[in-house]
């Protein structure tokens, strides 16, 4: 019963942080702030799916490492690419 | 310590599902990251470009999407569970309403596709839109892969092939619908939030 309302609850969770993100997003006056508030929330989500959905969270260290450095590796490039190369409307 | 910190030897450690699955998510992980980065150094080369074809796009379909590939990973997850707890039924059930979700899905982006084609935005009108097409273009056809692997589950799980220590088959897929939905956590504000 405890693991069928954990899997309930960030499943809830999920939804309201992509919520959460699509508004950030169109908050006009926070560029920045809002660009990191959404990587945020992307790496918080991805890292829930694959500790909790997918279960590496019980995996071998060397599975489990890869994947929870997967989003934010990527994510950390997506945003040093959009800060440097789009800075001036930040 | 509490029972429910107890650190997990590595030994007892197990990958869900098979091994080659994971090795295939691997390099579907990789080939997706070099999508991303070229997808965003395009944008920084033609920021004109992308800022326009960005605002094009249907972002309430891209949020809607989202929660839709987000509620079908939770019910494969889910049938995952029951399939443990040996509640078979409630596994076939908790996969349809995921293949409905998955669906859903498939049918919002294929009506997104539908809206920019018809308003003249083909894969050669400019370098976003050949960037948009082939980035989330490859998605959907993972995601149509997923279904199809969902339902060929569901008939293995309604013919009880499945029980909690034979599951590697049902762990394989569902860990490939998640990298599916984890792809997507990324693609949707890189294409519709981050302009």
């Amino acid at each position: 019963m405890r693991m069928v309302l954990l899997r309930l609850g960030l499943w809830l969770l999920l939804l309201l942080l992509t919520l959460a993100s699509a508004s950030f997003a169109e908050v006009a006056d926070l560029h920045l702030f809002g660009l990191l508030i959404v990587l945020l929330i992307t790496v918080v989500k991805a890292t829930v799916i694959s500790e909790y959905f997918m279960g590496l969270a019980e995996a071998p260290w060397l599975w489990r490492g890869l994947m929870m450095a997967y989003v934010p590796l990527v994510v950390s490039i997506i945003g040093l690419i959009s800060f440097f190369t789009q800075g001036a409307n930040y | 310590m509490q029972p429910d910190k107890v650190v997990i030897a590595n030994a007892s450690r197990r990958l869900p599902g098979d091994l080659a699955m994971w090795l295939f998510i691997g390099a579907e992980l990789t080939a997706f990251a070099l999508l991303f980065m070229v997808y965003t150094t395009s944008r920084a080369l033609h920021p004109e470009v992308f800022a326009l074809g960005q605002s094009q796009l249907n972002s309430h379909i891209g949020l809607l999407n989202t929660m839709a590939l987000l509620s079908s990973s939770y019910f494969v997850v889910n049938a995952v569970a029951t399939v443990k707890a040996a509640r078979k039924h409630w596994a076939v059930t908790h996969l349809m309403i995921a293949m409905l979700f998955g669906l859903g899905y498939v049918a919002l982006k294929s009506f997104e596709y539908y809206q920019s084609v018809s308003a003249g935005y083909g894969l050669t009108t400019n370098t976003f839109y050949q960037y948009y097409y082939l980035l989330t273009g490859f998605h959907y056809l993972h995601v149509i892969l997923g279904l199809i692997l969902l339902l060929l589950v569901t008939f293995k799980v309604a013919a009880n092939h499945y029980t909690a220590e034979h599951i590697n088959g049902l762990e394989s897929v569902a860990s490939y619908w998640h990298m599916v939905d984890v792809l997507w956590l990324v693609l949707f504000p890189l294409v519709y939030l981050i302009h």
